[in-house]
Formats: structure tokens, sequence, C-alpha cells
């Protein structure tokens, strides 16, 4: 029988309370988004843990891209240690969890394929997954077709549900029809997964990947309807079953032309006041997205104050600092165009705060 | 174990063109020097070479990935190197011929093999489509064409069957599940004509895939099978015939590419490491780092080859457009424990004290004092051997931290004998010292004053460290440096001389001392940007130094105070440790007041809980007192871990 509780998570808790310790504080973020450019922006970054990840980044020469791609590292670092010193009733989820970066690498190979991209424009997009890739990314692209990328999935996860997909492909020439199967089977996995837990880590676990699901279904149903025009047993069909608080009622509303914004607050009623804006609901749907990712943020670090021993306290430390990463590669692109503060603060995650005047 | 890292040395050798590959080969099998990629130094003059290399590894990594192809179309194994030394061959375009005609030779078999089996699965999943309508003996063009009626017959995911019924609850339907795994489920959608185009875009986006039969295949659904079945054994007649012809190839080929194999993949990591080499106007300058302790060997290695190669030789500081010095993680046998909780923190720097040896000393002594028990020490002590000895199989990957369980409970012991508990009794040895429950106070006074000593040692640590890297003005003036350390025992001095009669130090003095430590660690900013040229001295002007300062000064007391009342908790825990164990007691004479069974069992699962639940809490606070209040006076864990240039025969290896 495999431990769980207090014993069985000891050890990587003391880990993961050390990596706690190394996330950026709202004061390096308020820094960052002062930077007048990249290269200072990277500056900062080298004084804080992402400095080992940035050392062959040239600040004179910066590329945003591969600097992004440099500070994810960190992420598959995090992973690679908690995997290893996880109980083993862990690893299923930490496995799966991770493997949805791979999911993401997948879907771009897809789009860079799709679109004729080279491999070299294509590596550094991808979420560098080091050891644990599993997929041949590479040969897949430069076998130059989407059909015969999808044969190198053989042997993975993914076959299944891409080989399912791929007529519809071919009739639609449209990636559409993969990538939703992909996800949908993706997701269906990770909360089939959640549910062989034991009975004490379920309840936790199943809250903060049932809130990504909520979150997936809302913006799916509304993107559905608003960018594809999809009727509603379509769209009951492209979206999840299950969830934290989004059911079938809510996306069938979001279906028939209900207003998202609502839905959201009758869901969620403590985001509501973030997204009242006047705009439109194609202007709204990313702050929507938004006020959702930051009330997850909000309920992850929650955890961190609560009862601590169970995969719950690991998954709330590795969303964390995945939003933390998605926030960074928000600057570094904002700062390598050359947007300023005042258009791009709304879309961080994490508060920029001045921590001069608190 | 030492206290620094071992020292290293920074190296530039010049080799002329003929040698290049030669003192690659010396360089990867020596295994010593860790390669600083100086390519960028190239003018655009020298860019050509750079551009050579890079070609080079590509073609050698195309040559490669066609070969490895080959082979494994051919079943031959990649991962066995065969047992001989490989050079570096000079040119790939000449070898691309072979590699061609090969590859044509197996593609042709191996395309044919392919492509009749797709044939194949197609028609074996038409026959696994029909199977379940066998029985049925009508034509199957009757049951897919009615004329109210619309139906299909197809494959959906058995995970999709639920929410296809959900979504269809405006229409009526009819969903026959035939055949159905967990995966697949072979479906016939039974609707109203009327309604076809809604049902075909729900079962689109349910992913129900129909049919794909051709009107050649006519008659029973049987019928059609047996024509199918036909069909099939023709196509694996020919299949048979193309997996001999590559049988037939791969007998006559397989040492021959395999041979080849190797000498490409070894030839395609050289030129990546060339590609990390400065060009000169007739040879490459190579740079890199090594412990000086090997210096020797490798120049002897490389002047063997030719005195006309030159090794410019430089110490840490003196190198130019390097990377950061890297260092020596030594393999650390009993310390090594204590290494990765130091290494979890970060890495140390070059010059900067490894806090290893330190933390080897602190750790089990705070453990030990707030776990003070003889037997849950023995406990520990045990299982901390038992992990070192490898004796318990299911925890061998934490071998490495038997040492430190090992020491926390031989300290913890000593600490029981001062306490004078053994498994939570307080009655049974007598205490050295005292029992924790009987002087709180004066247990936590003591643990305060542990914690300040703590504190200056780490202090004196950064001293130590600014000592090292000749940093005078840190050394002297700042908040972490002698002035600091004024301060915090200025401080303390004061505190002490108000609360005790007849301090023989009087407080004035203390005063004057505080006073003079914090104009040095007001001034050290402006001295540091004196000495350093660096303008404007003040940054801000004057006024915004000063309150720069001020708070910089106040945060830096506040630490102090912080710190050292955090290390009260190991007295507060020592009486935790005491206070939990004699609940159990209590609860056992609740059970059992004549001591009986009941008694000894509570007496038993108490201790167990107190060596597991608080045994862990008592190692994070003790991690938390190094990490937080310890190491951060001193060490910044920002150093970069010595990974040499070596090739190895392994496919899963390659330049580091």
């Amino acid at each position: 029988m495999s431990r769980t509780g207090v014993s069985a998570y000891a050890y990587v808790y003391t880990r993961v309370r050390g990596m706690i310790g190394k996330l950026l504080q709202p004061a390096e973020f308020y820094k960052m988004s002062n930077c007048p450019d990249l290269p200072s922006l990277l500056a900062v970054l080298k004084n804080t843990d992402y400095a080992k990840y940035l050392e062959n980044t040239k600040e004179n020469l910066p590329s945003s891209r591969r600097a992004s791609y440099d500070i994810h590292r960190k992420l598959t670092d995090s992973y690679r240690t908690i995997i290893k010193y996880a109980p083993e009733s862990a690893q299923p989820i930490l496995d799966q969890t991770f493997k949805l970066y791979e999911l993401d690498n997948l879907k771009a190979v897809l789009r860079g394929i799709e679109i004729g991209e080279n491999w070299e424009t294509i590596r550094y997009m991808l979420f560098p997954m080091q050891e644990f890739q599993t997929l041949p990314f590479e040969e897949m692209v430069k076998s130059g077709s989407v059909e015969r990328a999808i044969e190198y999935l053989h042997a993975s996860p993914y076959y299944p549900a891409a080989v399912l997909a791929l007529d519809r492909f071919k009739e639609e020439n449209s990636l559409f029809p993969l990538e939703v199967a992909l996800d949908l089977d993706y997701w269906r996995k990770a909360w089939d997964q959640v549910n062989t837990l034991p009975k004490n880590e379920r309840q936790n676990t199943q809250k903060l990947i049932g809130l990504i699901v909520d979150k997936n279904n809302l913006t799916w149903a509304a993107r559905y309807r608003i960018y594809h025009h999809l009727s509603e047993s379509e769209i009951i069909n492209y979206t999840l079953p299950f969830g934290y608080k989004i059911d079938d009622e809510i996306i069938r509303s979001i279906a028939t032309g209900m207003q998202l914004p609502e839905l959201v607050a009758k869901a969620y009623p403590s985001i509501t006041p973030l997204i009242t804006s006047k705009e439109g609901i194609v202007q709204k749907l990313p702050l929507i997205e938004v006020a959702l990712t930051r009330m997850f943020l909000q309920t992850c670090r929650s955890v961190f104050t609560g009862k601590a021993f169970d995969l719950s306290f690991i998954l709330a430390y590795l969303f964390i600092l995945e939003i933390e990463l998605q926030d960074i590669t928000l600057l570094i692109e904002a700062k390598a165009l050359g947007i300023p503060p005042e258009r791009y603060n709304p879309y961080l995650i994490n508060q920029v705060v001045n921590p001069g005047k608190n | 174990m030492k206290w620094f890292s071992e020292r290293m040395t920074a190296v530039e050798i010049e080799v002329p063109d003929r040698y290049a590959r030669r003192v690659t080969e010396v360089l990867a099998n020596d295994g010593l020097l860790q390669l600083e990629d100086i390519s960028y130094l190239n003018t655009s003059k020298e860019h050509g070479y750079a551009q050579d290399c890079q070609t080079k590894a590509i073609q050698f990594a195309n040559l490669e990935k066609q070969l490895s192809e080959t082979m494994q179309t051919l079943k031959i194994n990649l991962e066995v190197a065969p047992d001989k030394q490989f050079k570096m061959l000079s040119d790939p375009e000449q070898l691309q011929p072979f590699a061609n005609q090969l590859s044509q030779e197996v593609q042709e078999s191996s395309q044919v093999i392919s492509e009749t089996q797709k044939k194949i699965a197609h028609l074996r999943h038409n026959i696994d489509l029909l199977e379940p309508l066998s029985d049925v003996d009508i034509p199957f063009d009757r049951i897919r064409n009615r004329r109210y009626i619309f139906s299909i017959l197809g494959t959906m995911p058995s995970s999709n069957i639920d929410r296809f019924k959900t979504s269809m609850a405006k229409v009526p339907f009819v969903l026959l599940v035939l055949k159905q795994t967990t995966e697949l489920a072979i479906v016939l959608l039974i609707g109203l004509r009327q309604n076809k185009d809604y049902l075909q875009r729900t079962a689109r986006s349910a992913y129900l895939s129909g049919i794909d039969l051709s009107d050649t295949y006519q008659g029973t659904p049987a019928q059609i099978i047996a024509s199918i079945k036909a069909e099939i054994d023709v196509l694996e007649e020919q299949v048979g015939n193309a997996n001999q012809e590559v049988d037939r190839i791969r007998e006559n080929r397989s040492v021959r590419l395999q041979d080849l194999y190797w000498h490409v993949r070894y030839s395609r990591l050289m030129c990546e490491a060339l590609m990390r080499y400065g060009r000169l106007k007739h040879g490459y300058l190579i740079a890199g780092w090594l412990p000086s302790n090997q210096l020797e060997v490798l120049t002897n290695d490389l002047t063997a080859i030719s005195p006309e190669i030159l090794i410019d030789i430089k110490q840490p500081g003196e190198e130019r457009d390097l990377s950061k010095t890297p260092i020596v993680m030594e393999r650390a046998g009993f310390q090594q424990g204590f290494q990765k909780l130091v290494t979890t923190y970060g890495m140390p720097e070059y010059n900067e004290l490894n806090p290893t040896l330190l933390m080897m000393l602190t750790f089990p002594v705070i453990f030990g004092a707030m776990f003070g028990d003889v037997g849950h020490g023995l406990i520990l002590a045990i299982a901390g051997l038992l992990l070192m000895l490898n004796k318990i199989k299911k925890l061998k990957k934490f071998s490495s931290l038997g040492s430190v369980i090992f020491l926390c409970g031989i300290v913890a012991m000593v600490f029981g004998v001062l306490f004078g508990s053994i498994f939570g009794m307080e009655d049974l040895i007598p205490a050295v010292w005292d029992h924790p429950m009987e002087n709180i106070m004066s247990l936590l006074l003591i643990t305060g004053a542990g914690g300040a000593l703590l504190l200056t040692v780490a202090n004196i640590m950064g001293l130590v460290n600014d000592f090292h890297q000749r940093h005078w003005i840190h050394f002297f003036m700042n908040s972490r440096g002698l002035a600091g350390l004024l301060l915090y025992w200025s401080l303390i001095g004061i505190v002490l001389s108000l609360f005790i009669r007849d301090f023989p130090i009087n407080k004035i003095a203390f005063v004057v001392t505080t006073v003079l430590s914090i104009i040095m660690i007001f001034l050290s900013g402006f001295l540091e940007r004196l000495i350093e040229k660096k303008k404007p001295y003040m940054e801000g002007g004057p006024f915004v130094y000063l309150i720069q300062s001020f708070f910089e000064l106040f945060e830096t007391v506040i630490g102090y105070l912080s710190n050292s009342l955090s290390y009260v908790r190991i007295g507060a825990f020592a009486v935790a440790h005491a206070g939990l164990s004699s609940v159990f007691f209590i609860l056992a004479n609740l059970i059992s007041p004549t001591k009986g069974f009941g008694y000894w069992l509570v007496v038993i699962f108490g201790n167990i809980f107190v060596i597991g639940f608080e045994g862990m809490i008592v190692s994070i606070q003790t991690l938390r007192l190094e990490y937080y209040e310890f190491f951060s006076k001193f060490f910044s864990g920002r150093g970069r871990k010595y990974l040499p240039f070596r090739i190895t025969k392994s496919n899963s290896e390659g330049v580091k």
C-alpha cells in the first residue's frame, strides 16, 4: 500500500517550501513592469532565482522568445524535483499535469507544420520539456505534414484521440477538431487521475483542477459561440462534463447567447466587480480570463495557509509558478515590443504593486 | 569537504589549424576542461570558420539521422557502440552516396510494407464496423439509405457517448452501441431524415466517424466481410515478400552500418565542440575552466601533441569575457546529505564559503535541541544508519539523507540526557541540566542567546567571504559586515546593561559603539562609490541617500531583532516536545490507570506519533532557521557547477 498524508509528503513538502520562498515578490514585478526595455528587465530577472536560467542570454542582444524559453526551464526543474520526491500516489497526477505542457507543445508543433514554419523558428516557442520530452517534435516538423506528424505519435497517449480526429482534419482542412479532441482527451484523463486519488487528497485536488476546467469550459464555450458560431449541441460536445462550479446549464446558457459576465458572476460572485467593464464581449473575454486566473491564483495561495500535507500543496505551488512565468513572458514580450505599462498591466495576473506605497 | 571550492584556473589554448581535431579529441577523452563558448569573439572575417563548423555539424547530424532511420527500419541496435576508438571524419559529403544508396534500398521495401499495412488496417477497420451487423440478412445498402430515416454507422470515442446523448436533448434519436471497448465504440445512430443536418453536425462534434465503404462492395454485411477478407489475404502476401527483402539487406549491411553510424555520431559531437572555439588567423582559441591541480595533466597531454600549442593560464578574475567561475562539488560521502540540503538552497559561488560543514555542525544541534529525547533520538539514529547502509530498499533514493538523520538522532540523544527524557518519560533518568517543562523561561532565554551566537557566526562567515573576495568596504562598513556586527552586539549590550544590575560595562560605551556603527553603515554606500569612482557618489542626491540609508538601517535592525527572536522557537519546540509526550502519558493513564495493555498501547502509539509528526515539524523548522536566518547572512547560492567537456559512447549522453 502506498503511503499518503504527512509522512509521505514530508520531504517533498520541505522542498516545495523552499521553492515557494523563491517565487517573485510584488516589488519585483513592479521593478520589471517599470523597466524601460527588455535588457533592463532581464537585468532585474538576473537578480532573482531566474539568474541561472539566463546565464547565456546576452543582455545587449536579447531575443524575447529565447529569454522566455530559458526562464520556463525553471518550471521543468521544479517538476523534476517534485516528481522525484513525491509519494507514489501523487505521481500519476503530477505526470499528467506536466503533460499539459507537452500537449501545448504538440499543438504548437501542429500549428507550425500547418503554416509551414521550420524547426528553428518553432523550437523556442515550445515549452522546454528537457529530458521529459517523449515526442519527436523536430522529426514531426521536418515531416512537413500534419498527417505524417501524427504518425510519430503512435506510441504516445495522444495517438488515439489524434487519430480519431484526423479524418475531420483532412475533410475540414482545419486544426480545430484535432486540437479540441486532444484537449478533451487530456482533461478527461486528468480528471480520471484525480478521482483515483486517496479520499483525503481528492477533495482539495479536485477543487484546483476543477477550477482550471471551469475556466476552460467557460472560455471555450464563449469562443465556440463568438468565433465559430457553433450550435448548442456542438458546444456541449466540445466542452467537458465536469469541473468545480460550471455545469451544463451554464454551458447551455452561453450557447443560447446569455451574457458571459453575468454567468461568471453567478458561479463566482467574488469576481463580479472585475468584469463589469462596458466593452463588448470580444474585449471582455480576455479580461474575464484574467479575472478567473486571478481567482485561481488566490485559491492556490490559500492552500499554503490551510492544511498542508497533501498533493494540493504541491500543485498549488506549480500552478503559481506557471502563472508567474506567464506574467514574466507577457512582460518580456511587452518590453520587446515597447508596449506601455497601462496597456499590459490589466492582463498581468500578479498585481503590480509599488513597494513604496505599502 | 573544504570551506572553499577547489582552486580553478581559466585557460586559453591557442591551437594551430592542423592540431585542432587532435586537441579536441584529447579534451574530450581527458574530460577535464569546462568549455566556454567564445565563438562570439570571432570577427566577421572569421565568421566563415564558425559557419563551416556549423555546416559540418548539420551535415553530420543529417547523416546520423538518415543512418539511424535506416538502422531502425532494419531493426539494428543503435544503443551499443562497437568497442573501438573513433576518429573524427573529415568530409561528411563523401559518405553521403553510401548512406543514400542504402536508405533507398531499405525505403523501397519499407514503403511497400507501410502502405500495404495501411490498406490492410483500413479494411480491418471496416470489418470491425460491419461485424456486429453480420447476422442482419439484408443488403447493407438498404440499412444506409431509407426514405424517412437517416442513419450513421461508425466509430465514436467511448468517452464521448454520454456527452453526445446530453447534447442531443432537443431532437429524437436512437444511438445503438453495437460494440464497445474502453477506447472506442461501434455505434449506429438513427434519427429522422428531416433532422439530417443537425444529426450530422452533432455527430461530427462528438467525433462519430462514419464507415468509409465504396459502392463496389455489395450484398449483406456478411458477404461484404468475406470479400474484404479475401482482399486482405492478397495484401498480406505482398507484405511478406517485402519483409524478406529487408532481412536480406540487414544480413549484408549491419556491421558496416553500425560502424559508420558511430563514427558519424562522434564526428557530429566533435563539430559541435569546435563551434564553441574562437577562430584565429591560423588556428583556434579554446577557452575554459579546470581545477588548478589538473592543469599539469592537461598541459602535458596538449604539449605531447605539439609544442606549438600555446596555453595561457589565467587566475579567476583575470580572465576576459568568460562566464562566472564554476565550482567543483566534491563527492561528499558522509556529508552528502548536508551537501544536498545546501544545494537545495543554491550552489556556492567561487570564492564564497561553502556552508556544508557549518550545516553539518548546526543542523543536528538545532534539531537535537528541539527534539531532545534519548529514546526518540536512538530510533532516529538507527533509522539514519539503516538508510546510510541502504538497508531499506524502498527508501534507497533517500540514502544520502541517512547521515543527516543519524547525526540528528545522536544529538537528540545528547539533549535527551541533558533534559532527562527517554521515550517521553521524564522520571526514568535524571536531567543533567533541567526538564524543559520545569524551567521554560530560562530555556527560552538560553536558546535566544544561542540564536544570537549563531547569527554572529553567520556574520563572521560573511566577513570571511568579504575578506576572501577583498571586498574591504563591505568587510568594514556594510550592515552585514563589521559595522553590522558591532551594531548588533552594541544593541545587545544596551539591553543587557538595562536589565542586569551591576553589568560590568557601562551602557554609555554601548551607545558610543552603536552611534559609531550607524555612521559607518550610513557612509558605506558613499565610500563604495567613491573608491570605485562611480559618479554620482550619492545616488539621487544627499537627501535621497540619507532617507535610503535610514530605511536600510531600520531594515537591518528589524532584521537582526526578528532573526534573533526566531531562534527562540528552539526552546519553544523543546517544551512542546516534552509537552506532547506528556499528553500521551496522561491519555494512557486515563485509558488504563493500572498500566495494563491499553496504557502501553497508547504510550507506543504516542511515541510513534511524536517521532513521525513532530520529527517532521522540527526538521522543517530547523531547515527554515538554516535557510532564512543563517544562510541569508553570508550565502548567495548563485554559483554554477563545474561540468567538463566529455564525449561518451552512450546514445543518451553527449557533449557536456
